[in-house]
């Protein structure tokens, strides 16, 4: 089932928190594959497990009442259980992560040119004067004025924008295969954010790395992701090529998501706003868990959760391909 | 004066000591002119710092003001006091950002709801009562809401609590500070929704201040542009949106990410760099270091507000080129 090609391979991966009140599933079997050089999309709203999913790839969840199983292949090495001294080889090294919000990334007491070097020298055997012209090609890569200048600054003496651009130099310092990015430009003004998305895919090209980038803005995975998966409630219920899911979206969570953003151009329509909210994570229905809020809940929904149907369009959902197609006029109206 | 808000020459200065260097100016809100008509939503929109909450807040009079005035309902409240404010302030309500912060979490949701009525002392115990379930059923909470606790609801519930409250004293116009910007997607829709039906339903007027310019045109009739304390284009949403006069205004709109695919090679204006601080701002027109199209007088000369066919007004040497064509048509 898995691609031959894959860079990262997830299945049936689940965090589970051991609570006073029992188990609680976060990230319920979710499971993908993503290629080299690919920009892969994670949607969902708070609460959907699209963060925890990719924490649990470093595992960077240090708690002890968290259970993550299944299995994480990266290359040929498997993340879950790996030992400590294998995961400090990877993390940071060949992957590293890009965090939402750069001021907390970024220590406040030492220059980041300081910081991108101790991440270089962490990982590779090299001189300081080495590391230093590293440090400060990787500024300039990343598009941060005047290096020479820059790097003695310490990151309050930074703009929101140079500071993540800061931090996606220290996360490619040691050439990661693989980029984790969570929220990178939520923090960000949108003119910023589009600098920093233009930055996002310029670096795929630069410097080969395949990136994971976890947003809620739909509008940012149209932009940037090759391949998108929707989350809710801890599953995924859609992935697509970004091309098919925007243009034949499958599952009615994604139907109300897109309906839900305010669009730009066109005549003003009122929101097609998903009614209710999503489930708490204690007290998910025992079907589908986005049945209680679907317009076109039937019988079948709350008995089992649907399987996620093979193929390079998943969905999980059980109305059937015929149906579908005439209930696609009527969620277009709100 | 048909005109329910009137801001004219707005002005708000901080200072602030800056370690040795002495006392320095930072200018929030410079030079700000609108007008909001009865039942009229007005977008504000801008990026971070341009001083779009200020100057909302400037306009509840939460802050005093520095120069120009204020004039509500045909009263002028600029530089009006505690007391005196008190009958202004029941037709004029804010909703904030921070569904979490803005409820007191000590409070049971009836007594956040009726502590407005309270204040103002309108009607008996019997009447708040009722008038306080009604309120609740408006913003599509059940009776149930009335004994709970702020910390027993979701974000977009607690949003609409801090609605219901604004809309207890029958306000005339509501300053809504992003007020969905703190919530999930599917929530915000929602709430856009509820905030469009209360408007046409009651006829309130809004000042909509948002960074979010999809959520602007969901909501706003007329929105103004703030860049660097100043308003740089104001006018109705179909014009400024469909056909920007501005280049910042083309600029902000351009870098909005578009959830269709097959729309994001499209011919864009991208800015580089980031909006300058407005404790130092740029020579001439604030938005020159950044603008593509900016010349001599650009850098010299601070543009004034001119006003052009469609009736949209603009603050630019250089409007885009479309509007100038139209000008002369």
């Amino acid at each position: 089932m898995s691609d031959p090609q894959a860079l990262l391979s997830v299945r049936d991966l689940s965090v589970s928190f051991r609570t006073r009140g029992g188990v609680i599933r976060a990230v319920d079997s979710v499971s993908f594959d993503v290629l080299p050089q690919q920009i892969f999309g994670i949607v969902g709203e708070s609460g959907s497990g699209k963060s925890l999913t990719i924490l649990s790839i470093l595992n960077l969840i240090g708690d002890p009442n968290v259970i993550i199983a299944g299995s994480i292949r990266f290359g040929d090495q498997e993340l879950v259980g790996a030992p400590a001294s294998v995961m400090r080889g990877v993390r940071g090294n060949k992957i590293a992560m890009i965090f939402q919000d750069p001021m907390t990334a970024l220590t406040p007491v030492h220059t980041i040119g300081a910081q991108i070097i101790e991440q270089i020298r962490q990982h590779r055997p090299v001189s300081a004067s080495v590391a230093h012209q590293r440090m400060l090609d990787l500024l300039d890569a990343v598009g941060i004025p005047d290096p020479r200048q820059t790097f003695r600054r310490y990151p309050h003496e930074l703009s929101g924008g140079q500071r993540q651009r800061a931090v996606i130099a220290m996360a490619l310092s040691c050439d990661p295969a693989l980029l984790l990015a969570d929220e990178p430009t939520t923090a960000l003004d949108v003119t910023v954010q589009a600098q920093i998305l233009d930055l996002i895919r310029a670096l795929r090209v630069k410097f080969g790395s395949s990136i994971i980038l976890i947003t809620h803005n739909l509008g940012v995975v149209a932009e940037v992701a090759d391949r998108v998966a929707v989350m809710y409630s801890g599953r995924i219920i859609e992935q697509a090529n970004t091309a098919d899911l925007f243009a034949d979206p499958l599952h009615p969570y994604s139907w109300g998501l897109l309906g839900s953003m305010p669009v730009l151009d066109g005549p003003r329509q009122r929101l097609a706003a998903i009614p209710g909210l999503p489930p708490a994570l204690d007290n998910r229905p025992p079907g589908c868990a986005f049945a209680p809020r679907c317009r076109f809940v039937r019988a079948g929904c709350e008995i089992a959760p649907p399987p996620l149907r093979a193929g390079p369009h998943n969905v999980a959902c059980i109305i059937d391909d015929h149906e579908r197609a005439s209930l696609r006029s009527e969620r277009l109206t709100p | 004066m048909s005109n329910l808000l009137e801001v004219r020459d707005l002005t708000k200065h901080y200072t602030s000591r800056h370690g040795f260097a002495g006392k320095r100016v930072v200018r929030a809100v410079n030079g700000v002119s609108l007008d909001i008509a009865p039942g009229e939503a007005l977008g504000l929109v801008g990026e971070s710092g341009c001083g779009k909450s200020t100057l909302g807040r400037c306009i509840a009079r939460l802050y005093t003001v520095t120069g120009g005035s204020v004039t509500f309902d045909g009263v002028d409240i600029t530089r009006l006091g505690g007391r005196a404010l008190r009958p202004i302030r029941a037709g004029l309500q804010m909703i904030f950002q921070d569904p979490y912060a803005s409820l007191n979490p000590r409070r049971r949701v009836g007594e956040i709801i009726a502590e407005p009525l309270h204040v103002h002392h309108r009607g008996n115990q019997a009447s708040m009562t009722a008038r306080v379930a009604s309120l609740l059923s408006d913003v599509g909470l059940g009776p149930d809401a009335l004994s709970r606790f702020p910390h027993e609801f979701s974000g977009g519930q607690r949003q609409r609590i801090g609605i219901a409250r604004a809309l207890a004293l029958d306000p005339k116009l509501i300053i809504a500070d992003e007020p969905v910007s703190a919530l999930d997607v599917s929530v915000q829709a929602q709430i856009v929704n509820l905030l469009a039906d209360l408007q046409r339903d009651r006829g309130l007027a809004y000042l909509f201040i948002a960074h979010d310019l999809g959520v602007v045109r969901q909501i706003a009739d007329r929105v103004a542009v703030m860049y660097l304390g100043g308003i740089v284009e104001i006018g109705p949403v179909a014009s400024v949106f469909g056909n920007p006069a501005h280049p910042y205004t083309r600029a902000l709109l351009d870098a909005v990410p578009v959830a269709d695919p097959a729309l994001t090679h499209r011919d864009r204006i991208r800015l580089a760099g980031d909006p300058p601080n407005p404790a130092n701002p740029p020579s001439g027109c604030a938005f020159h270091p950044r603008c593509a199209a900016a010349s001599d007088i650009c850098r010299a000369v601070k543009p004034v507000r001119r006003v052009l066919d469609d009736g949209r007004e603009v603050a630019c040497h250089h409007p885009l080129a479309a509007q100038v064509d139209t000008q002369q048509a």
